[in-house]
């Protein structure tokens, strides 16, 4: 038998030989990898839910995990570049720190990996592998404005506290409060203004608010830590007159202080429909169809109204409307 | 078909290595009944994945708050089993429990894929659930009386195909209540595991045994009816219970008086100010000192009982702040926990940075090499280097059942500390040290490079003779290749002989056979056949020379000489013209590629100054020196200019002759000088080469 022959008959047996080993595995979901900013806040459970939701209708498989602790920049970076490793069909991301998780998400996005960034955006602008699914910070910032000023009947101090200067969506959201205030109610002064702290501290930054600013009218807590700060300072250092206040976030402490009545409403950003859309949008990148670059998502508004709507609390609740 | 075979034998053979080799080298299944009462070995066999584990009096305790904190042992493949153990949940807002069927588990909350069952003392309830990178929740029951903090209760969980059911009991009411769960997907094997959420938690009397459904029916003979959930009202009364009444503290009538200082604000105090300032954080190091830390800084409180503290914990203390040189201390503290919570995420700076002292007190995280791990057990002191700084790794003792792992020099490593850069405990050697919380505070990042000297020093001489043996075998190859072309010329030499040669020789029999029995007279016929026999004769003299050239070792230094002169005589037989042939040195056999070109380059400058030099004698030397061999044909004749361009081919074939070899050709002539030829060949490499090839020594070489 000439040799080139027979070198042609093994080459065909080993290719047989690994097809018939390589047939004997079934083929496996795809995974999308979603990685919120921290696992237990009612607002990335509520994003679970939707990419649980969507991966259920596209029979795709979700990697959910996230640090433990709001503000732990360093596990989330670990966390993405643990997903590049793992080489998911996707990330959704919701970033911690936008300047920080930039290199990490770059280098995802050089390896051609569809990334949608939720919440809040980022600095890196869209491209045919990335796409934000935002909240409407604008909107935000023009509803708290106008729940405080028609609270206030236009006049008045404020405070504003939870500001985060190195995250984008809370920076947003404040300078949408501050024009519309300043439009529409230009008689309402903003008195004091402080920069977020951890959830601890958040209680001294608010007692010193109220303690340097004793006739304060209203207060615009821009994260639920400042509202709760608010809350515990309150409790310590009762002030002599009832104060408007509105907060920002999902969380469930803020249901419970909407409940007691301290706060008079909280915005919350739809996490379920963009937990649900970004997974989605992943598909679609994969698919090479076009997905919207950027997406702005109306908030919630949760008032003593209607915290017990069932439609309401399906969203914000992290309960399904049909079983997964 | 052969070919076919031959690779299904050839995979085949390699499956069945691969397997022996799987099976030789697989890990040691862990077998079932398997018990743990955490007395000697600690938690020898168990992996964490967050939270601050540790034993202690026979059983183990994580006094972290973290949510989602696991401790893991067993087997991937247990599938059918039953877990038994006793737990105790520490805190008052969150729960506490076991994991089973465990598989692909990952720091996170609920980064697993498998089920948990634990005690919830939110809302005093035994839950059952499903986690895979995300919790859902199955089944709760309420136990009767609630759950109590610091109770223990007895929490058995059997898995049999897909139904996961679990029980708890009180220890001292004998209060019983039950869950189950099943459905298909279901995870069908894993290890076991211990988990807390959000509360530190306590377990004892771990034992696992394996299950049937005789031993699921026997956990349901107590079942009680499961409760129809709302999941509205559920989360609302979570939400409002334990929201308003548990996670925010209440105002305290007994609190300090006097306003809470940042902690970092009290570096710059008055140092003569004695009076007492309060301060509030997050205790983050317990051991050997309590370390509190807020966002501003970290300050030392020292003469404090750890265990009254876990990490995370929010605590106020009121006391007299003291800095010395770079560390902040408060002395005469009072403190107060104001609540608990998760343990701070650590900072991460450069060692740089870390020595300058500004995160003294802090918890902070840095990456390094192992410099030194002390002793030669796996140790609680890590030297760890950064290149500009070094610092130490301390685990603070009774802190944890484990020590840290022995970990090479050169290892790349993370760790995760508090800076203390107190003198008296960096002893003045490192300008800093960090004091880990827990045995897992340093992670392995890279082994050490393979390039390390001591590395370099084994494999260096094993370099060595690979290369030796690389060079034998080149030199054998060789050899193999010149013993085959030697075979080739011999045959061709022997076949010209046997037949060319000795036709060459019959004619010139037969030729002057005819000359004899020619008649007088015919002088004109006989010059004819005179020529002939000469030109017969030249023929055979080159046939014999062709046929020694092809033989190995056939000439020496004194062949070639001779044959020289002997060429030179025959061309000048009948003139006056005088040759000398001389050999020099001591000679010895020569290969044949030298030998023939000696003897080329000999006859073509023997024949140039015989036919062109117009000389009267002409010399032929032939000299064997230490590792060269030099042939110099010289005559006194004309000469002429050896710079000019000179026609004709015998010059430029001479030199071919000697590149060919290696040699080095040198033409020295000048006009009415004579001219002098010299071919110089080195015999360096091929003496060594004929050694080898004789002797078959490879130190010859």
């Amino acid at each position: 038998m000439p040799r080139t022959k027979r070198c042609f008959l093994c080459v065909r047996g080993l290719a047989l030989l690994l097809c018939c080993l390589g047939c004997g595995r079934h083929p496996q979901p795809l995974t999308i990898a979603v990685v919120p900013e921290s696992a237990p806040e009612q607002i990335w459970l509520d994003e679970h839910a939707g990419t649980l939701r969507a991966a259920s209708h596209h029979g795709v498989r979700i990697y959910w995990n996230a640090p433990d602790r709001e503000g732990d920049v360093q596990r989330q970076i670990s966390l993405v570049e643990q997903v590049g490793d793992q080489k998911d069909a996707g990330l959704v991301l919701a970033p911690a720190q936008e300047l920080a998780l930039m290199l990490p998400v770059r280098r995802l996005l050089d390896r051609h990996m569809p990334v949608v960034i939720i919440s809040s955006p980022m600095t890196l602008p869209p491209r045919p592998n990335l796409a934000y699914i935002l909240n409407d910070e604008d909107q935000t910032g023009a509803i708290a404005a106008r729940a405080i000023g028609s609270s206030l009947h236009g006049k008045g101090s404020i405070a504003l506290l939870g500001i985060n200067p190195f995250q984008s969506g809370v920076t947003l959201r404040l300078r949408a409060f501050e024009a519309y205030l300043h439009r529409e109610y230009p008689a309402i002064r903003i008195t004091d203004r402080r920069v977020a702290s951890d959830s601890f501290s958040s209680e001294q930054t608010a007692a010193e608010v109220l303690a340097a600013t004793p006739r304060i009218d209203a207060a615009l807590a821009l994260d639920p830590s400042s509202a709760i700060g608010l809350y515990q300072a309150e409790q310590q250092q009762p002030t002599r007159h009832r104060i408007t206040i509105i907060a920002c976030g999902q969380d469930a402490s803020l249901f419970a202080l909407l409940k007691s009545g301290f706060i008079d409403a909280y915005i919350a950003q739809d996490s379920y429909t963009m937990g649900y859309q970004a997974v989605d949008a992943i598909l679609r990148m994969r698919q090479g169809l076009p997905v919207p670059a950027r997406v702005a998502l109306g908030p919630i508004v949760i008032t003593a109204a209607n915290m017990h709507d069932p439609a309401i609390l399906a969203r914000i609740a992290n309960i399904p409307d049909e079983p997964l | 078909m052969r070919p076919l075979l031959s690779v299904v034998l050839l995979v085949s053979v390699f499956c069945v290595l691969a397997a022996a080799l799987t099976h030789a080298f697989r890990p040691v299944e862990l077998a079932l009944p398997y018990t743990d009462r955490f007395s000697i070995d600690g938690l020898k066999g168990w992996q964490s994945l967050g939270g601050s584990w540790f034993t202690e009096s026979g059983t183990v305790v994580n006094d972290s708050e973290e949510r989602g904190a696991k401790l893991l042992f067993g087997a991937d493949t247990w599938s059918d089993y039953a877990l038994s153990a006793d737990v105790q949940v520490l805190g008052a807002d969150g729960d506490a429990g076991v994991i089973v069927r465990s598989t692909d588990e990952q720091l996170g909350t609920n980064a697993y894929s498998g089920y948990y069952a634990g005690l919830r003392t939110l809302d005093g309830r035994l839950v059952l659930g499903r986690a895979d990178y995300g919790w859902l929740e199955s089944q709760t029951a309420a136990f009767p009386g609630g759950i109590q903090v610091g109770h223990w209760y007895r929490v058995e969980v059997v898995a049999v195909g897909c139904t996961v059911s679990a029980a708890a009991v009180d220890l001292a009411s004998g209060a019983r209540s039950t869950v189950s769960m099943q459905g298909q997907p279901c995870v069908q094997h894993g290890r076991v595991g211990l988990r807390s959420y959000g509360t530190a938690g306590r377990w004892r009397a771990i034992a696992i045994k394996p299950a049937n459904a005789a031993t699921l029916a026997a956990l349901h003979a107590t079942q009680q009816p499961r409760e129809t959930i709302d999941p509205y009202q559920s989360w609302l009364s979570v939400v409002t219970a334990a929201k308003l009444s548990q996670s925010f503290p209440a105002a305290d009538a007994s609190a300090t008086p006097g306003t809470v200082r940042p902690i970092g604000s009290l570096r710059y105090a008055d140092s003569t100010d004695r009076a007492p300032r309060t301060i509030r954080g997050v205790v983050i190091l317990r051991r050997p000192m309590l370390v509190v830390q807020d966002a501003t800084g970290g300050i030392a409180i020292p003469a404090q009982d750890p265990v009254r503290f876990a990490p995370g914990d929010e605590v106020e203390a009121t006391g007299v702040p003291m800095v010395s040189d770079f560390s902040l201390v408060l002395e005469k503290a009072t403190i107060k926990i104001l609540g608990h919570g998760n343990p701070l995420p650590p900072k991460s700076v450069s060692a740089s940075e870390a020595a300058t002292g500004v995160y003294d007190a802090q918890y902070i995280e840095l990456t390094g090499l192992v410099a030194k791990n002390q002793g030669d057990q796996p140790s609680r002191d890590l030297l760890i280097d950064t290149g500009s700084q070094s610092f130490r790794a301390v685990l603070p003792e009774k802190e944890s059942g484990r020590r840290l792992l022995h970990l090479p020099r050169n290892a790349l490593v993370q760790v995760r500390g508090i800076e203390v850069v107190d003198p008296h405990l960096t002893r003045n050697e490192t300008p800093f040290v960090l004091f880990l919380p827990s045995f897992d505070s340093v992670e392995l990042l890279a082994d050490p490079p393979w390039w390390s000297l001591e590395n370099m020093v084994w494999t260096a001489p094993i370099l060595l003779v690979l290369l030796l043996l690389a060079q034998l075998g080149r030199v054998r190859l060789r050899h193999l290749r010149l013993h085959a072309a030697m075979q080739e010329r011999q045959r061709l030499g022997r076949e010209i002989h046997d037949t060319l040669a000795q036709s060459f020789a019959g004619v010139g029999y037969q030729l002057q056979a005819v000359r004899s029995s020619l008649a007088a007279g015919s002088a004109s016929v006989s010059e004819h056949i005179d020529l002939a026999v000469d030109m017969v004769r030249h023929s055979h003299q080159e046939a014999r020379r062709s046929i020694a050239s092809m033989q190995a070792e056939l000439l020496d230094g004194n062949d070639i000489a001779c044959m020289l002169e002997e060429r030179a005589r025959h061309m000048v037989k009948g003139t006056p013209l005088r040759i000398a042939a001389v050999t020099k040195g001591e000679p010895r056999p020569l290969p044949p590629r030298i030998v023939d070109a000696l003897n080329r380059v000999g006859q073509e400058a023997v024949a140039n100054a015989i036919q062109h030099a117009g000389t009267d004698t002409l010399r032929i030397e032939v000299i064997f020196q230490d590792r060269e061999v030099l042939l110099v044909v010289e005559d006194d004749g004309r000469g002429f200019d050896a710079a000019a361009n000179l026609p004709g081919f015998g010059l430029l074939s001479m030199r071919k002759r000697a590149d060919a070899i290696g040699a080095q050709l040198v033409l020295i002539s000048r006009p009415g000088q004579g001219t002098r030829v010299e071919l110089r060949a080195s015999l360096r490499r091929r003496r060594r080469l004929e050694r080898f090839l004789r002797t078959g020594e490879p130190h010859l070489l």
